[in-house]
């Protein structure tokens, strides 16, 4: 019983809860008995409350009069009456005709009599189709009750045939009945009885494997004791083999949880660990004035081949809506991956820092996937809202973690760009490349290029678009066109500042509209635009 | 006598007309479903001995939807402890147009939508009623990420639901 409580109900939640019930549970109601007032004997109204605590139920059907002395009077349960072809008369307590197509809940008793004038086809309840001819009288014999999951129901009924002949199919046999015979029909639920079915079926398994095992624990006691006379009176119960299945995840909740059942953690955090510190070793190199050693530079693609491969699944599950980068700052994926990175580098998470790592993690996860159900118009701002979110969760993330597991995560000469796996900015070097320029005007003719060769632009569209290109660019904040720095301007490796690439995104986003609102696109350019995903950072020279 | 006679009819297809709605309306306050289908029952029984002047079939399904929570209440036999107000606001809300039709015809429209993984996990807790134990082990997931993948699914079901009602 879901109880009603002090605390506020969230009645929202509650409808949804019980919504589902409905729809996935097939929890329906049952028919209702007949409203009618019955003729006499004086009715007594069963109490609600009386009902409940006597947990006398019946499903699919409902059993609302007794009688004012009931042992005289004979219970009736309401059946389900199918008519597909011809009619049913019915009469006794249930005086009543049934014309095909119809389905009709009656309340039925021992007695009662159903006749069929002209051939008629028709069910009762989830039995078996049955065939009528003309002429044909029944009569209820008998009604079998039995507890369904608390409640009674009518499990089997007997039919006299009174007159002419009953015929059904079953399977591939054939069967009749003639004046004189009696039929019993199985009215369980063909549901039911599969779920029934099924965790029979579970069981035996069960079973079977208890058994498999026992047999493998009494061959291990043989081998090692031989002398033993009955080994079933020695036998000890093997311990259980490891489970395929169990969860190997620290963190997780996600729709790709499954596609990192086979990552082996240990490779990954690995991996990163010693990527952290090859690319502080690179990047200090080259602030120095030299080049990126080509060793460094090997080892640095060798384990971004094997971080690859490991999280292949979660890569091209994210690829279209996020991007290779975003399948690794999925939250889920990289919790896990710091987890084993901070093992990987002796500053393993504490099981306190687990606990609050969790609440964060699903708190993301669940944004994360919200926004994926979200349209936000255009490629560009569904793309934005993913970053902006994953650099709230890596801000979260990190104020749980101490000094030396965020140096363990993050090499300081690259603080601040977009090359951090750990930050939010990492998703966007998918999908940017940097545009060396002078000037806004030379930034606003490189993405005019750009756009009038994605989109397919020509003559007089072409112009419009270069307008509004042109006169986008000349407002853009000043933060996009501040000098690029010296890691931004090697150009290789490829540096951005995070915050460049971030505002620059924002604007484009801003472009995008500005762009469906003012320019006569056809339906494939918009398309295009809406799809557009290629993010042109300025790096003023 | 005729007045009765024309009164039984009257209930008798204003249950044909909320039966439904007033079984879900009793579910999401709490019902368990033979209960409610008990308290289905009771609310028509009540509804044929009362006098009722009926101004159609909203005012009509307010006043099941009345009798069916204060039957429940009396049930729980703690007044204080279901605020009817509030589960009448939040009903008429989303549900008061069409006794819930719309809301459920959503939900199955956006249960279709959800990722296969919320799906399936979702079917398991309401089609087999599983544990968050079983779950788990059927997706290599611990209790605790059950738990969330659940809340998670729900929280995407409500905003696609409002999305598709609005």
């Amino acid at each position: 019983m879901r109880e009603a409580r002090c605390e506020p109900v969230d009645w929202d939640e509650r409808l949804l809860e019980a919504s589902l019930e409905e729809v996935l549970g097939g929890a329906q109601p049952r028919r209702l008995a007949h409203i009618r007032a019955l003729p006499s004997p004086p009715r007594r109204r069963r109490s609600v409350a009386l009902a409940s605590a006597a947990a006398v139920v019946l499903v699919g059907l409902a059993f609302l009069w007794w009688g004012s002395r009931p042992s005289e009077v004979t219970p009736r349960f309401d059946l389900t009456l199918v008519v597909d072809r011809g009619q049913l008369d019915c009469s006794g307590s249930a005086a009543t005709t049934l014309t095909a197509p119809s389905t009709v809940a009656l309340a039925l008793a021992r007695g009662d009599r159903i006749s069929a004038p002209i051939d008629t086809e028709f069910r009762v309840g989830h039995a078996r189709p049955l065939r009528a001819v003309a002429g044909t009288q029944l009569e209820i014999l008998d009604m079998k009750t039995k507890n369904s999951r608390g409640a009674v129901v009518v499990g089997a009924i007997t039919l006299g045939v009174v007159a002419g002949t009953l015929s059904w199919q079953l399977m591939a046999a054939p069967g009749t009945a003639t004046a004189g015979e009696r039929v019993e029909l199985d009215l369980s639920d063909p549901a039911e009885v599969a779920m029934l079915q099924s965790e029979l079926d579970r069981l035996r398994e069960e079973n079977d494997e208890l058994r498999q095992a026992a047999r493998a624990g009494r061959g291990a006691e043989r081998n090692a004791l031989a002398v033993v006379e009955d080994p079933d009176d020695e036998f000890t119960p093997p311990e259980a083999p490891a489970d395929p299945q169990a969860p190997s995840l620290v963190f997780s909740g996600s729709d790709v949880d499954d596609l990192l059942a086979d990552v082996d953690w240990e490779v990954v955090g690995g991996a990163v660990a010693d990527m952290v510190q090859l690319a502080e070793r690179g990047i200090t190199a080259v602030l120095a004035g030299g080049d990126l050693p080509m060793d460094q530079l090997a080892q640095l693609q060798m384990h971004n081949a094997m971080l690859i491969e490991q999280l292949a699944g979660v890569v091209e599950h994210n690829l279209e809506r996020s991007g290779e980068n975003g399948a690794f700052n999925h939250p889920v994926v990289a919790a896990n991956t710091i987890e084993a990175t901070l093992a990987a580098a002796d500053q393993p998470l504490s099981s306190d820092q687990v606990a609050a790592l969790t609440k964060v993690v699903e708190y993301y996860t669940a944004l994360d996937d919200s926004q994926a159900a979200t349209d936000y118009g255009s490629k560009m701002a569904s793309i934005l809202a993913q970053v902006e979110t994953r650099r709230q969760f890596f801000g979260e993330l990190g104020q749980l973690l101490g000094d030396e597991q965020r140096a363990a995560l993050h090499p300081p000469t690259l603080e601040g760009y977009d090359m951090d796996m750990f930050d939010g900015d990492f998703m966007l070097r998918y999908f940017s490349r940097q545009v060396f320029v002078n000037t806004p005007a030379d930034y606003a003719g490189e993405v005019s290029r750009v756009l009038g060769n994605d989109l397919r632009l020509e003559g007089a569209v072409a112009e419009q678009v270069q307008r509004v290109v042109a006169d986008w660019s000349t407002r853009l904040p000043g933060s996009v066109f501040e000098q690029g720095t010296a890691l931004e301007q090697l150009g290789t490796p490829r540096l951005l500042l995070g915050e460049r690439t971030m505002e620059t995104a924002r604007q484009q986003v801003e472009l995008i509209k500005q762009l469906m609102q003012s320019v006569p696109l056809t339906a494939q350019q918009r398309d295009a635009l809406r799809r557009w995903e290629r993010l042109l950072v300025p790096v003023p020279r | 006598m005729e007045r009765a006679a024309s009164q039984h009819r009257d209930v008798t297809a204003w249950a044909q007309a909320h039966r439904l709605e007033i079984w879900r309306y009793l579910r999401y306050l709490g019902c368990e479903a033979h209960l409610a289908d008990d308290l289905v029952q009771e609310v028509f029984l009540r509804a044929m001995r009362a006098a009722f002047a009926d101004r159609g079939p909203r005012a009509r399904a307010a006043w099941l939807r009345a009798i069916a929570g204060n039957l429940y209440r009396q049930h729980l036999r703690g007044p204080e402890a279901l605020s009817l107000d509030e589960a009448e606001a939040t009903w008429q809300a989303r549900c008061g147009d069409d006794g819930g039709e719309s809301y459920v015809h959503a939900l199955r429209a956006c249960v279709g939508e959800l990722p296969p993984r919320l799906r399936s996990a979702l079917d398991m807790r309401y089609a087999e009623n599983a544990s968050r134990e079983v779950i788990g082990a059927r997706l290599a997931m611990r209790p605790d990420g059950v738990k969330s993948l659940l809340r998670r699914a729900r929280e995407l079901l409500r905003r696609c639901i409002e999305r598709r009602l609005s």
